[in-house]
């Protein structure tokens, strides 16, 4: 920036400069033509991410010019529209700027780490209206999610009431590359469901494929992990079975938390690929979702430790869920502030 | 104005502060003239260039130092956390009802058949103990019994030691697995429940000599119990009904993938069944077989209903994926293991279209675990089923990759079942015999099987007739 540049090497500058500018006034015609050719083909050839996951060899084109475009590794899952998105009754103006942040801030995270995201709707259909089956719709989205994604491995569902608090964080360092370390297998260490905790048959070999959180009611399923395999799909598809829910819908309030539980208690097949993660990592609740409890600091979010995602569990009840999505979003800012912007108070 | 000039201010400051830190200028007048003055002068520009020098040496070295503190940061956490021992985290082992196993080496597993009438004599009440609620229950936790206990109890004279002894053997019965290696274990094994109540000892005798005889012929391993053993393990334990028996041969098989985890296929065959064949096994029946017309059509069902009037159909494919079915010649070659499948029931049309429980096969992986433990969940189990083939044609039919890994097979391929009447000129002639009766026993089947013979009570009687019939 300091040396003096010299004359010489200025004008030999220029004259390059000069040529390059007379070669391409010469050749307009046919650079313009190569443009419009390469515009043409980009337009033309669909992109893999648009096409339908059925049409499983892309073609040979698609492929040259989009590169290995893989799907995610890790997709979020944001089941929003709860209740029926407006239909049986108004949604109000705060359901929408909850929503409206809450998928922000999983956009901002999925960006930041290259995962998928996709926001499902929790419709209302008939399918769920015998035998209260309304809260069942994740057990289809998730199916639904599996069937489009078949190359992703893990699916984050996540309710639309939650944030995640430290975006700067990767899954991969938080649970997956560490799942031994992390997950625990067995109820041992918090059980308040009771569960017997050695049945029968159960065979814990293998890597657990699905990763749920517990709190004062047992499990939680507004977020919890699971991974694309064939027994995740044969526990879905048994999840939904209607000879227990029969007996005992009328006694399960938790609806397909409880039905999970079930199995769960009973069935060693599913129990040897269950884990449960650290409530506070994926599930942290704001104070007031449970009662008090001995145990509340296993569950209750804490932002001195960092807790990485909250979950605002039935604020709808009794809560203001707006009040206390805007508590955590001030709080979210403080945290993530960068240090530069404190400095210059941008 | 005033905030706008204080900055310059202190941007200045700021300056010459960085630039006395790096020993370039120590005046501030200087610092500004600094750039013209060193450019023009030949001197100046050789001073200005050592000190430049000096200064991106400065720079390299605070480079050097914070990318080291950046290293230690990013890995160094990461190495402190590996070297703290992470508690070992619990890791129930796996286990099976009991909670202390008896190892054996031998691949025929079964009771001691001699103590069927001292069994049969001491009842549920002795050997079992009741719980609060009027149920039966055991302690899983108790030892098996040692060397030295079994001596002491087989030299005493009393009544009680014996009884005490017999006991014991039942319940110890329910812990013995197999040890042999990988390499050792049989790769298919009998299951056969035995009830020490209903049958006589005579008849107990013959159907576990016949599957032994066989297993022993053809590398086979047994898997033999009491039915009576599992009754503390059912909520309605009155053996009498038909669905509560039933319900315990999914129970059976779940222990016995438990006793030999190393083998493939378990073939469940019921008490009321002999082995006629002993030349024949499931690899001839079944499994090397290779002509695929000749799979499709006459040993599984593609397309059917698997109970009468079902609304759901078994699979029209039978093929994986990985099979190139599409390349249709008369030389490729089918067989079973190109099928996905994890277990084998047959279908029988007498008295009605159904599936049969009485002889089945099961591999020992992850579909057939979850199809067992499912149909042993308690509270699956207590519903108002009416057979218990009513209760598996709900998993099949419900579940679609249930259904998906079952295949349907021809009754007479693994059971033929006892006719009372055959028709006369059926052994020259199959296609003589009307579609029904297809599956009936003739000479040479591989395994005949006395359906309903204990409601008509002409088990024993029959059991007697056939047993002395079996080619050896």
């Amino acid at each position: 920036m300091l040396l003096p540049i010299s004359n010489t090497s200025k004008s030999s500058h220029k004259k390059q400069l000069f040529k390059i500018n007379q070669f391409l006034n010469n050749n307009k015609r046919k650079f313009l033509g190569l443009i419009t050719i390469f515009f043409i083909l980009f337009w033309i050839i669909p992109s893999p991410s648009n096409s339908s996951v059925y049409d499983s060899s892309p073609s040979i084109i698609s492929k040259l010019f989009h590169g290995a475009k893989k799907s995610p590794r890790v997709m979020i899952i944001l089941a929003a529209n709860t209740g029926g998105g407006g239909v049986l009754r108004w949604k109000s103006e705060q359901e929408f700027a909850i929503e409206r942040l809450s998928i922000s801030n999983k956009r901002n995270y999925c960006l930041k780490h290259g995962y998928g995201l996709v926001v499902k709707d929790l419709t209302t259909a008939k399918r769920y209206s015998h035998e209260y089956r309304e809260s069942w719709q994740r057990v289809d989205i998730i199916k639904q999610t599996m069937r489009e994604f078949p190359d992703t491995e893990w699916f984050w569902f996540l309710d639309i009431e939650t944030l995640i608090m430290e975006p700067r964080m990767s899954l991969e360092d938080l649970i997956f590359n560490k799942l031994d370390s992390v997950a625990e297998r067995t109820v041992q260490q918090f059980n308040p469901l009771a569960f017997p905790i050695n049945i029968p048959h159960v065979d814990y070999s293998e890597e657990p494929d699905l990763l749920i959180t517990q709190d004062c009611t047992g499990f939680n399923l507004g977020s919890f992990m699971i991974r694309n395999t064939d027994w995740s799909r044969l526990l879905l598809d048994i999840w939904w079975d209607p000879v227990a829910y029969e007996q005992k819908h009328m006694i399960w309030d938790h609806r397909e938390q409880d039905a999970l539980e079930s199995i769960y208690a009973s069935q060693p097949w599913a129990r040897s690929k269950i884990a449960f993660l650290p409530t506070r990592l994926i599930n942290a609740l704001p104070h007031g979702a449970c009662g008090e409890d001995p145990n509340k600091h296993k569950y209750f979010y804490n932002s001195l430790e960092n807790d990485f995602t909250v979950n605002m569990m039935g604020c709808a009840y009794g809560r203001d869920c707006w009040s206390e999505m805007q508590g955590f979003m001030t709080l979210y800012e403080v945290k993530n502030n960068k240090w530069y912007n404190k400095i210059f108070g941008i | 104005m005033i905030p706008k000039k204080h900055s310059t201010n202190k941007k200045k400051d700021f300056v010459s502060l960085l630039k006395s830190w790096f020993g370039m200028v120590q005046e501030e007048g200087e610092a500004l003239l600094f750039d013209k003055e060193m450019s023009s002068s030949e001197e100046g520009s050789n001073k200005y260039k050592k000190r430049k020098n000096k200064l991106w040496k400065l720079l390299g070295y605070c480079f050097i130092a914070l990318t080291i503190v950046f290293i230690f940061f990013r890995y160094g956490s990461n190495i402190s956390g590996s070297f703290n021992p992470s508690e070992p985290k619990y890791i129930p082992k796996r286990r099976s009802f009991y909670t202390y196993e008896i190892e054996q080496d031998n691949p025929l597993i079964f009771p001691a058949i001699e103590n069927q009438p001292a069994l049969k004599k001491a009842g549920l009440e002795i050997l079992f103990t009741k719980g609060t609620q009027g149920s039966f229950v055991v302690n899983l936790d108790q030892k098996p019994m040692s060397e030295k206990q079994k001596k002491q109890l087989l030299a005493s004279t009393e009544n009680n030691d014996k009884v005490l002894y017999i006991k014991n053997q039942f319940i110890d019965h329910g812990r013995v697995v197999y040890s042999g290696s990988k390499k050792e274990s049989p790769e298919t094994v009998i299951v056969t429940l035995v009830d020490f109540d209903s049958y006589g000892l005579d008849s107990t005798v013959k159907i576990v000599q016949n599957r032994v005889d066989y297993c022993q012929r053809q590398g086979y391993g047994l898997y033999v119990r009491w039915i009576q053993e599992f009754i503390p393990f059912i909520e309605e334990q009155d053996l009498s009904k038909q669905i509560n028996q039933d319900f315990i041969k999914f129970l059976i098989m779940r222990q016995a993938m438990y006793a030999f985890p190393h083998a493939k296929n378990f073939w469940f065959l019921d008490k009321n069944a002999l082995i006629m064949n002993m030349n024949m096994n499931l690899d001839s029946q079944i499994f090397s077989k290779t002509n695929k017309h000749m799979i499709e059509n006459d040993l599984v069902y593609l397309k059917s209903h698997i109970i009468q009037d079902a609304p759901v159909k078994t699979h029209g494919n039978l093929w994986k994926k990985n099979a190139k079915t599409d390349v249709e010649s008369e030389e490729s070659t089918f067989s079973i293991k190109d099928t996905q499948f994890s277990y084998m029931f047959a279908k029988q049309y007498l008295p009605i279209e159904n599936i049969d429980t009485s002889s089945f096969l099961m591999k020992n992986d992850m579909y057939a675990h979850a199809l067992l433990d499912y149909m042993n969940d308690p509270l699956f189990r207590q519903y108002s089923w009416q057979s218990v083939q009513q209760a598996l044609a709900h998993c099949l039919q419900w579940h679609p990759l249930l259904m998906r890994n079952l295949i349907m097979i021809r009754e007479k391929v693994i059971g033929s079942f006892y006719d009372p009447n055959p028709s006369k000129n059926s052994v020259n002639n199959e296609d003589a015999v009307t579609d029904v009766k297809k599956d009936a026993y003739y000479e040479g089947h591989f395994v005949i099987k006395f359906r309903d013979c204990l409601r008509l009570k002409t088990c024993n009687s029959l059991l007697t007739e056939y047993y002395n019939l079996i080619d050896k």
